[in-house]
Order: structure tokens, then sequence, then C-alpha cells
């Protein structure tokens, strides 16, 4: 399974990350990187990955995306949804041609947000997107792989009538080779507790697997040791807590205001969680040998990090350890998936007594505790049963 | 009985004004949480920290909040309306365990102390630190805080 | 075209359509079809579709000489080679160990794959459609007739047997969802063909599926056989069932590659 670089705000920290040999390659972000400077890239930091079109509403001019050919508000300043009647096969060459000048390893369909569920969503998508798309790929002649982007809103995930007609819109496609999921994120907790959405959404991935598509998960966080037990071919590492975390907010133009400096968080391997660094301090008082319960790396984030104002623009330390730990971590998962679900069970366990010696002594928040453990080692027994099926 | 937290905070001010005088921040920013009220006691250059989280109902969320404040502080209390006080109560054991007080607090203005922490020392010097610089040339008088701790 | 053929005798069809044989002088034997268009899908996609199966060049497919829609009337004329060989109805014995079934259906896929890659999905698939000629390889026939007929016509049809009962249908056609119509329909119909050549019935018989349904019932709800009391299960025909006979598309041979593949794999 491979690992690709989410990359947002501070690029720059991925490529620094990705040249030390963390992550198989990069997903380039429009609203983060000129169209120009992503060109100027070096062909191997770009060879090995792929562009996220960012399309999802179309026309929000939110950061450099105004630079791109394929920013549809470069075709027409108030260009909205009934323009891609007309338009939808100029966009297609634009976004394909600016796509294959970069020589990435995947050529992307892009996808529309929408908020609601409207019953033509994936139709308009097949008419606006995919069919333009994929002719202009034959017309050219290239013989890069084509990746469908898919938003998946957790209703598409939870009900059976919504949910076969999303896969059955996706396989039908037959010169789409794979997809480019996006789990939409509502949930108000750092980690997803919700059984339903988790282990529907290793349905999902294992049956789009069984119709032998490619499949990269997008906007992935610790879950994601959870999804690759339904053997998906990719999954992604970000820095900041919304490139981990799929929210369409991202994407719209907000007033211009601070934003306010998150709680700094450490990822451990052996807790499959991120722990507030306020908690640091207790552990270290409190509890014995606590370095123990935390990952070792270069960036010693431990002794070498203090989380102060405005921190996560400044300090690349505890992304960078977790790149570094998170990307070990999946690659020292079985290409067995038996063998797989066996070591993630018995990784949860191992997570959860560490817990309760924690908590002997420190009381965890509901963000920083193993409180999603439970209901990950659920999802994995249901999905389990699921395949002896 | 209280409508809202902020009817709550308010009394709650009221009597921490009245009993242990007007050494007292409200709402401070920048260190592990967001304490309430975080009282202050100055014996000469030595700084105690009392810390306080209101909360209406969810003891739970309250007690997990309170033990953030133990980092820079040296007593850390849940303040809960009376009604959800004996929810707590049944859980004392977790306040015992992680040295954390518990009092209730209610609309006539009564506050019962239902489990003394002992004191201690904050977690992180830094934080600790850095909330004392803030406080440390404060005249503001204090009294009685000795009823709080064991 | 139809002018200069010589009519030698009307043949026995069901439906909205006469069907004449008839000798052309420069072609040969022909068969002339002409016929009433219901259909709701547009006489646009209709005339493209038939167009671009006018172009075949195949021994799968009968030579067509002439097509035309009458927009107006809403009347279709097709006049093509008449081909010699058995109707499959009539040669199913033919076919009776999983071996020949899997040759033939490797013949079959080969055929459709030259219009499922021009995403044109046959749509009635049935052994009255297919004709199996003298040197044992398939043709496949009525080609454009579905596409005149939506389901519901279909449906209403009378021929001399009765009425016609998509019994061939997919799920997504007995619900009439176009947009789930794709040449996985087609695999399903594939499925429901190969296991009646294996057991020499109808798998959603109501008779030996043991139920109180109509065998269009059993397909809606997915229940079939793939044994009999005299014909005991073959692990290869259950299994091209099990990625053909699926409710859901998604559940079946994604592409005819994957299809072709399974099927190659029991030769």
């Amino acid at each position: 399974m491979k690992v690709y670089h989410q990359t947002g705000h501070n690029i720059k920290w991925n490529i620094d990350s990705f040249k030390e040999g963390v992550g198989d390659g990069l997903i380039f972000s429009p609203i983060n990187i000129d169209a120009d400077k992503l060109l100027g890239l070096n062909n191997n930091l770009k060879q090995s990955g792929f562009l996220d079109p960012q399309l999802y509403l179309l026309n929000q001019a939110k950061g450099s995306i105004e630079t791109y050919p394929f920013f549809p508000g470069n075709l027409k300043s108030d260009f909205s949804t009934p323009d891609l009647d007309n338009d939808n096969i100029i966009l297609a060459k634009l976004c394909i041609d600016y796509q294959l000048e970069n020589d990435f390893n995947y050529l992307v369909i892009p996808t529309k947000y929408n908020a609601e569920n409207p019953s033509n969503y994936l139709l308009q998508c097949t008419d606006y997107f995919v069919l333009p798309f994929c002719d202009y790929v034959k017309e050219v002649k290239s013989t890069k792989k084509i990746l469908l982007s898919l938003i998946v809103k957790g209703i598409m995930l939870t009900d059976d009538e919504k949910r076969n007609e999303v896969l059955n819109w996706i396989t039908s496609h037959q010169k789409v080779d794979g997809v480019y999921l996006i789990f939409e994120n509502n949930f108000s907790s750092k980690q997803i507790k919700d059984f339903d959405f988790l282990f529907n959404a290793l349905r999902f991935i294992k049956k789009l697997k069984d119709n032998e598509m490619e499949v990269h998960i997008g906007y992935s966080n610790t879950e994601a040791l959870l999804y690759s037990i339904a053997m998906p071919d990719s999954i992604t590492i970000g820095s900041y807590e919304n490139l981990r975390s799929f929210g369409i907010r991202r994407f719209q133009e907000l007033e211009n205001g601070p934003m306010r400096s998150p709680n700094a968080r450490l990822y451990s391997s052996k807790l499959l969680q991120w722990v507030d660094y306020g908690y640091i301090q207790p552990m270290k008082t409190l509890i014995e040998n606590y370095s123990d319960y935390f990952d070792e790396s270069i960036y010693n984030p431990l002794t070498n990090f203090e989380p102060d104002y405005n921190w996560q623009f400044k300090k690349t330390e505890p992304y960078k350890h977790y790149f570094f730990v998170f990307d070990k971590q999946i690659k020292a998962l079985s290409s067995n998936q038996n063998d797989r679900i066996d070591y993630l069970k018995a990784s949860i366990k191992t997570a959860r007594n560490l817990f309760a010696k924690i908590e002997s002594s420190v009381l965890l928040d509901d963000n920083s505790d193993g409180s999603h453990l439970q209901h990950w080692f659920n999802v994995i027994n249901a999905f389990q049963k699921e395949l002896i099926k | 009985m209280f409508e809202t937290e902020l009817e709550m905070s308010l009394m709650f001010e009221k009597y921490l004004k009245a009993n242990f005088g007007n050494a007292y921040l409200k709402e401070c920013q920048g260190l592990f949480g967001v304490p309430d009220f975080v009282f202050y006691a100055k014996q000469k250059q030595e700084v105690s920290i009392i810390s306080f989280e209101l909360k209406l109902r969810n003891w739970k969320k309250a007690a997990k909040q309170a033990f953030r404040y133990k980092s820079f502080s040296n007593i850390s209390y849940v303040v809960l309306s009376s009604k959800s006080a004996n929810a707590a109560l049944n859980n004392i054991a977790l306040f015992e365990k992680y040295n954390i007080g518990l009092a209730k607090f209610d609309s006539d203005s009564y506050f019962e102390i239902l489990y003394k922490p002992e004191l201690g020392a904050p977690y992180s010097e830094n934080l600790n630190q850095k909330l004392v610089e803030t406080i440390i040339l404060s005249r503001k008088k204090f009294k009685n805080i000795e009823n709080l701790v064991r | 075209m139809i002018g200069d053929c010589v009519i030698i005798k009307e043949l026995p069809q069901g439906g909205q359509k006469t069907v004449h044989l008839a000798e052309h002088p420069k072609v040969g034997t022909v068969v002339i079809k002409k016929g009433a268009i219901k259909s709701f899908t547009s006489l646009e996609r209709i005339k493209r579709e038939v167009e671009l199966l006018s172009e075949l060049e195949s021994d799968f497919y009968p030579k067509q000489h002439h097509f035309n829609i009458d927009v107006k009337t809403k009347e279709f004329e097709i006049v093509e080679d008449y081909i010699e060989g058995k109707v499959l109805r009539e040669a199913m014995k033919q076919f009776k160990t999983s071996k020949e079934i899997f040759t033939l259906f490797n013949s079959l896929v080969e055929g459709l794959s030259i219009i499922w890659d021009k995403n044109i999905v046959h749509r009635d698939l049935k052994p009255e459609n297919i004709i199996i000629r003298p040197n044992g390889m398939p043709c496949i026939i009525d080609l454009g007739i579905a596409r005149f007929l939506d389901l519901e016509a279909l449906t209403k049809t009378i021929s001399p047997m009765g009425p016609c009962t998509p019994i061939y249908a997919a799920p997504e056609q007995l619900t009439n969802n176009k947009n789930l119509i794709d040449p996985r329909t087609d695999f399903f119909a594939l499925g429901i063909i190969a296991l009646e050549l294996y057991l020499g019935v109808h798998p959603f018989d109501p008779d030996y599926v043991g139920n109180q349904y109509s065998i269009v019932e059993n397909i809606m709800q997915n229940k079939y056989v793939v044994e009999t009391g005299t014909v005991k299960l073959d692990e290869a025909i259950v299994g091209l069932a099990n990625k053909t006979l699926q409710k859901q598309p998604y559940d079946r041979f994604r592409n005819y590659q994957m299809l072709k593949a399974g099927i190659s794999k029991q030769i």
C-alpha cells in the first residue's frame, strides 16, 4: 500500500520529507501552489504523484487556483454549473493538457461538491466530467491511468440505495482505472468513532477492489490503518488537520481572519492516536518511562519541540515526525489481508493496554484517549465476518 | 437552579469575591485548556494557583478539563450545579484517583466541597511560570484559601 | 433495396414486427424486418446506435444491407443477410457439458465484445437470438430490434408462443432503471443462458426453485438453482453464475475483459 503526501499549506515540508525517503509521492493542491511554480518543479517530485484538480466548488477563486488554465473562472468570469453543458469539453482539454504537461503518474478526473444529494448528481458528473475527460484522453492517445475523483458523503456509505447507486456508477465507467476517494468528514471528534461509517467505508473500498479498480484514499488520518484492511492502493499523510480530514470549508473563500493556533499534537504509532502536547508534561511527571509510549525519530519531538504562538506555521517537527512514523507503520503492514487484520487487532489490544497504563495517572480528554479503538476493533470484527461469507 | 452556565459563572464570581478575595483571572488563554477561574495566592515570591472549571451538567467532561489545569495549577476544582453533583458523587473515585477537587454550587450561593484534593506541583513548569509571570505584579487580595486544600 | 427483393415466405416471429425471407438478385438470401418503434428512448439515440451496428463487419453478426428509420411514421426497416443454422433454442443439446458451454461462450463474448467496445448493450440476449452456424460458431441476430422496443412494449408483445415475458432480463431492466443498463446487463442474460444450457431448464423456473413465483419474479428476487434432481452442479458453471447473476451490476464482472478471462480459464 502506498503513502501519498496530501499537500497544502507549507508544501515544502512534504517535499523535504519526500526527498528524505518518506512517502511514495505527492498529491498537489492548486489552491496552495501556483500553476507555473508546479510546472517548474522537478519532475522526480511529480512523476510519482498526481494532481487533485480541486474543482469542488467550480468557481471559487480560493488561493492560487485562478492561476490554473482549467479554472472555470478563466473561461468565463461568472462560470456556474449550467455552463458545463457547453464548456465541459474545453475544460477537460485544458485540465488534461495541464496534467500531461506535468507528467504526473495518473490523470485525475475532477468532481463537483454538492452539499445535498440531488438525484441527478452522478449523471451530471458523467456528462460534465467523466465522458469529456475520457474522450480527450483517448483522443490524445495517452496511456496514463485515469482516476475518478469522488467525494463520498456519509449517506453514500450508510444508505443502502445510495451506496448501490454510487458503486454501480463508479464501476460502470469502462475507461476509468481507479478512484481518488475522499470521505467527507463532518464529525466533531478528531478520530472517527462511527461504526456504520467506518464499516461501510471498508465495504465500499472492498467492492471497488473486487471490481479490480485502483483505490486511492485522500485526506486520511490515522483511520487509514483501519482502511488498510480493505486493501486500498494508497492512503495519505497530511500535516494540518484539514489535510487529514476533508471539509469543504477549506475551499470556500472565507473572510481573512487570523487562524487560531491549534493545540500541538504528537502522533504515536504505539497508541494509534495523536496526543495533545499538553499531556506530555503530566506523563513525564507521573508515568515511568513515559517516552516508551512514543516513537523516536530525528525530530525528537519530545525534547526538541515546545509549542508556542502560531507554532503550526513555523514548526515542522510534529508533522515531519508523523510523516516519518506513519509511513514506516504503513510500510510495515503485511501484503496479506488476513495477516494485516491480525496485526491491526493485536496493535489495538496493545494500544488499549498502554492507554490503561497512562490513564492510571493521567486523565486524557476524548480527543487524546483511546476511545476510538473499541470502535475500530468492532469494525474489524464485522469486516472479517464479511470476508468469510 | 441555573438556566445557563453564564448565570452560574456570574453567581460564582460573586461568591469567590466575597469569600476568597479578588485575586483571580477569568478564562485565561494560552495555557492548557481554558479555566473558568484561576485563583492565586501569593506568599512572598511563592504563588499558589487554584483553577476552577464550572459546569451545569457533564461532570466527566468537567473532570477532564480540570485535569488539564493541573499542568499549571497546584489545585484544580470541578464546580457543578447542585442538581448534577450527585452523578459526580457516584463517581467520586475518579476525582480521588486524579486528585481533582469536586464542589457543588447552587443559585442560593450555597457552596459545598465534596472532595478536597491535595496540594500538588503543577506538571508543566513552563506553563506555570507563564501564568505566574502575569500575576506576580498583582496586588489583589486573597483570603481563606486554605479551606480549599486538604 | 427492398424493392429489388423477391419475397419467399413470411417467417414466424413474435411481436411488433413482420419478418420475411426474401431473395435479392445481388446479395442473396436476406431477411426483411419491418415494424413499429415503441420506445421512449430518443429516436436520435436509436438511430445512432443502429448506424453503428450497420457498420459492423463480423461473422458474429448478419451483414446489414439496409436500415431505415422513418421518424414521422415511427417505423423501421432492416434488410440483413439470412444466416444458415439453428437457433440456439433448437440446438441446446449441442451444448450440455461445461466445456461445450464455455467454448460457445468464448466465441459469443468475442462477438459481443465488438459492440460492448462501442458501449452498445444488446439488451435482448436469449437462445432465440443466437444462431448456431453449421460450423458451430454463433451469430447474434436481432441486435437492432431491442432498441426499438422498451421492455414495457416487449412484455405487451404477443407471439405465437404467447406473451413475451422477459425471462432473460436483468433486474435493472425489469425495474426499468435505464441508468443502470450497461454491458453488465448483457452479462446477466449470458449467465441465465449458460445455466439453462447446462441444466436443461430455466434456472429461475419456479418449478425448480421451489416456490410460487414466476420466472420474472424470481429474477427480481435473485432466486435460482444451480442444480436439479437430474443434473448435478458444476463448479465452473456455478462460478460463472456467481459473477453474472448478481442483483447489483457492481457485483458482476466489471467489464468484458474480466468476463472473457473468467471464461477462458475454464477452457
